[in-house]
Formats: C-alpha cells, structure tokens, sequence
C-alpha cells in the first residue's frame, strides 16, 4: 500500500480528499500529502511508550450517560430556521442531488 | 473624564455603581477606542456599535432605577465586553473568522452569550481568531491577521487573538474567548492579559463553532485576576444544552479570592523549562517563582512526561475532533459550501479523516486515546506533590507577522507547553510577569480539575506585589 516515500498511499489520500468532501487543487494536493506524511511522522514518537493495557481516555471528566428530560420545550420558528439557507422552496430547504455522486 | 475605556472590570462596575460616569459614556469611549485602533490591530470581524448604544441605554435606566444597585441579578450591567467570532450571537454575524460562515446569522445564542447578555453585559464586537479557531497566531483569519498592540509587527498569538489584543488595546474592558489548547492562554501571554482556560466541563460549550468536543473550554480575558474570578462566575455553571457540562457547583471565585497562600505546594516541572526557549523567559517565570515563595509557597521540582508527546497526540486527537465537527458544513442550511474552507482547515479535516478510518483508527486514533490517558496519569501522580504547577506559557514572546505562515505545526510549537494540561482537561492561567525587548512574558499555573480557585489565588497574590502597570499597555 505505502510507497517509498509516503506515509499515505497516493489512493488513500485520494480516498480521504473524497471522504472529507474536498477539493484540492493541482498545487495544493501534493504540498497537503507532503504535510500530512510529515505530521504522521512525528506520532512516531509514540513506540517509545508501553501502551499494553492502557484504557482510552475518551473523556478527561469522566462523565457518563448524561440524560436530560423528555420534554418538549420552545424552538425554532420554520422562518428562524429557514433564514440562513440559501436555497429555499415553499418552507423547505431546497437540497442539492445525492444519487449521481456515487464516484 | 479619563479614558473610561483603560478601566479594568471592577473599576468600571464601581465608577457606574457610584454614577461616576454612565454606561453609554464608558461604551462610547471602547467604541471610539475601537475606531481609533482597528485600523491597525484588526482585532474584530464585526462592530456593534450602535446595537451596543442602544443597549447601555437600557443598562443606564436600570443603574438608575436600581435603588439597591443590586450586583447579584446583574453582576456586569453596563459593562461593554467584546466576544470571540466563533461564538453564536442571535442574529448578529457570526464567522469564526471563516469564509464558509461569511453570511451566517445564528437565530440563537451561545450559551455564555446568553449568560452574559443575561448579566447586563453590552457585547461591543466579535473578536477575530483563527480560522476556526485553527491556529495560535490569528493570522489564519480569513479576515486578515491580528496585530499585537504592544507592537504591530507581531502577532497577538491566537486562536483568541483578537479577544487578547482587544483587552491589551483597552479596545475593550473585557473579553470572552474559547481554548482548545492554548487559544486562551497563549494569547494572554503574547498581549500581556490575564486568561484564565477553565476546567473542561465547567463552562458550556453550546453555540461555539466545535474544534474538538473533548477539548473545547470557553474563559476570559481580562486585565487583572478579580476580573477573570467575576467572569468565570458569570460563565461558568451546568448547562442542560451541553451534556459534557459538570453539575459541580460554581464557585464565589471573586469572594473567596486571597491572598494568603502559605504552605501551599508549587511545582516546577524542569520538561517545561524548554533549554531552547528565547533568551530571558525561563529567568523571568522562575524569579515570579520567587516572589510566591517569598510569600509563603513552597517551592517544588517536578518531572512531567515530554512535552514531546503532548504535541503528537495534541495532532491526531485535535485533528480527528476537526474533521469530525467540520463535517456538518455543507452550505445547504446555512453558510456556503466546504470549497471556502482555508488551506489550513483542509489540512486538518484531511488529516483527522485519515487518522478516523477504518484501517487506521486503532493506529492513530485509538493509540492517541491510550497516550491521553498517560498524560492524565502523570498530571495526577504530580498533583498528589503539588497543589499546583508553574511554568512559562509559551516559550517565545510574540514572534513577527508572517510567522506562522507555511509553518503546519506552528501552534504545536508555541503551545509545546500547554497541550499536556488541556490534553488532560486541568485549568490553567496565564500572569504577566515582565517584557523582554517591549514584549510580555506569561507564567502559567496550572491546577487540577476544578481548582480554577487555587490558580486564581496564586495569580492575585503575584498580582498584588507587582509592579503590575509595568506589564500593561
């Protein structure tokens, strides 16, 4: 998968431009994959570390399953949250086609 | 009158209170410092001043009315305070200093927007920032980069630059900002404020442009510590709309702060002393070390993991967050489309995607989960010495316009010494302890979980000794 040279195989990284929903152009694709290689590098300083039996710290409070009450409560008129949409059709906001961006 | 605009939080509150001045007085002289100084600082993407007239109006009625002048219902009536762009403001502009958000009026409140409306709080402006907030030097605005008020061809740090320069400028009495990972205090430090980054939880992240969910920690920038405790209480508090927000009481942080710090036990980590920092800065954090110990402290040397590893993982957790909470931009509902985003969020989003999927996740995101919790361990092992750490907060002063320009781990860098304790969820305060060539020079103190109190103090006893007009604009 990896070339000499890169970290992120030339496919992956055309994958992840496509997954991020980006496009970049001809001078920003190659100066970015330099970029992110080169940031990738540096996490390499984490096989210094024994990781064997460390758990994931997924949130530094600790908090859990936090619940709120199931009740309704005010909102959003329909024109509040029309307004900042560009594309608007009869109370509805207008969105562009999915089907044909099956690349 | 003197400049009203140089006042700091209290002495405003006080001088209205008292009917030295009025609140539409003290609002126009930070408009007209505004207008004075924009044009060579930057340091908002949006003024309000008419909106800000109207409402010190109001504010000046209810001065009036108030025949107990009673500070409890609305600790900050009258203060005109500036916010940080990436906080939603209702129906006023808001960017995060973002093309993609160019035309976006929120039709809400931020949490802490509402807090401080609520409070009788004027907001004057938005602050400039970072794309994003993607940055520690406010030049990756799509707005055009801060300048450093103390001298305009340096940066004022980021990502709330402009909030920082702001207070430093007395364009404003106070402001608000947000810090993922140095956004508060490394800017505090570049511009000579105080910024206090509280712990994560302790204040709402609702209605902020989302960096990194687990990170992102709103707090103030302010000209002296009394001011900081004020606004954190303001801010500060659960909030059923955040569900990260922790139910632990706010504290009277202004009440309760002393000065009186015997006995307690400050630690030096000798990893945070980088042997590469600019000439002076090192000397300068330790001799305002000195003067705590002189009052009382007691001195402690510690060791903490490389601030090596903080970096790396800083990248791929802060990277992984961005790409998610980028993710919703799409132009459809508001905004435009993802092609405004600036290089620099590209790189992030691409990069975060990368680390997130499937294949690479347990390499990259899972492990710099693991690493977090070792940093978490090693704060905590520390904190069973010591009450608090003390180090510098950046180890440069304001480095020149340009700096951060082609430079992808700029930030990294200049927050090499601060990312372990976000990294870690603690809070941390940035103090003025002095200027090297006419620049100022920050200590950070760093403490446990919410003992926002414990940092404030140490900060208000240095305070209290210093020559503190030295260190201010």
């Amino acid at each position: 998968m990896t070339t000499k040279n890169n970290i992120i195989s030339d496919s992956d990284f055309k994958k992840i431009e496509r997954m991020s929903k980006l496009t970049l152009s001809a001078d920003e694709s190659p100066k970015i994959h330099e970029q992110l290689d080169e940031a990738l590098k540096a996490i390499s300083v984490f096989d210094k570390l024994d990781l064997k039996d460390i758990p994931p710290l997924e949130h530094p409070g600790g908090l859990k399953n936090i619940m709120r009450e199931d009740v309704v409560s005010p909102s959003f008129t329909q024109d509040q949250a029309l307004k900042n949409a560009k594309n608007t059709h009869d109370g509805y906001i207008m969105v562009p086609g999915v089907f044909e961006d099956q690349s | 009158m003197t400049d009203l605009s140089k006042l700091n939080l209290l002495d405003a509150l006080d001088g209205l209170r008292t009917k030295q001045f009025s609140s539409v007085e003290l609002t126009q002289s930070c408009i007209e410092s505004i207008k004075k100084q924009e044009p060579s600082l930057n340091a908002f993407t949006t003024v309000l001043a008419e909106d800000a007239l109207a409402k010190a109006k109001i504010a000046d009625k209810e001065l009036q009315s108030s025949a107990k002048k009673d500070s409890s219902t609305k600790p900050l009536l009258g203060i005109p305070l500036s916010i940080k762009d990436n906080f939603a403001t209702k129906d006023q502009r808001t960017t995060a200093s973002s093309k993609v958000l160019d035309n976006y009026y929120p039709p809400f409140d931020a949490t802490v927007t509402h807090k401080l409306n609520k409070a009788g709080a004027i907001i004057v402006g938005k602050n400039n920032m970072d794309a994003w907030a993607h940055g520690s030097s406010t030049e990756t605005s799509d707005y055009g980069a801060t300048h450093n008020p103390w001298n305009t061809k340096t940066l004022p740090g980021g990502s709330s630059g402009g909030s920082a320069a702001a207070v430093a400028s007395n364009e404003v009495i106070a402001a608000i900002g947000s810090e993922t990972a140095g956004s508060i205090r490394q800017p505090a430090s570049w511009c000579g404020v105080i910024g206090l980054k509280p712990t994560y939880g302790r204040v709402s992240r609702y209605g902020v442009a989302a960096m990194e969910a687990t990170l992102d920690s709103p707090g103030p920038l302010t000209k002296t510590v009394s001011d900081a405790a004020l606004l954190l209480e303001v801010i500060a508090g659960h909030d059923p709309l955040d569900a990260t927000t922790t139910m632990d009481p706010v504290g009277a942080y202004l009440k309760n702060l002393t000065q009186s710090i015997k006995g307690l036990k400050i630690g030096l980590p000798k990893e945070y002393f980088l042997a590469d920092a600019q000439d002076g800065i090192n000397d300068l954090v330790k001799k305002a070390a000195n003067k705590l110990e002189s009052l009382g402290a007691e001195l402690v040397e510690v060791s903490l993991m490389d601030p090596k590893y903080s970096i790396a993982d800083y990248t791929i957790i802060q990277r992984s967050g961005v790409s998610s909470n980028l993710s919703r931009y799409d132009g459809v509902r508001y905004g435009n489309d993802r092609s405004f985003f600036g290089s620099e969020a590209k790189r992030r989003i691409m990069l975060g995607t990368y680390a997130l999927s499937s294949g690479f996740y347990d390499a990259y995101y899972r492990r710099a989960q693991q690493v977090r919790m070792l940093l978490r361990r090693d704060f905590d092992r520390v904190f069973n010495e010591v009450d608090l750490i003390l180090a510098p907060t950046s180890p440069s002063t304001a480095l020149p316009i340009g700096s951060s320009l082609n430079h992808p781990m700029f930030g990294e860098i200049a927050d090499i010494i601060i990312e372990g304790s976000s990294l870690a969820g603690l809070t941390g305060i940035n103090v003025p302890v002095g200027l090297i060539n006419g620049l100022p020079v920050g200590m950070q103190l760093v403490a446990n979980h919410f003992k926002e109190q414990t940092i404030l103090n140490v900060a208000y006893a240095y305070e209290q000794t210093n020559d503190w007009k030295a260190n201010t604009l």
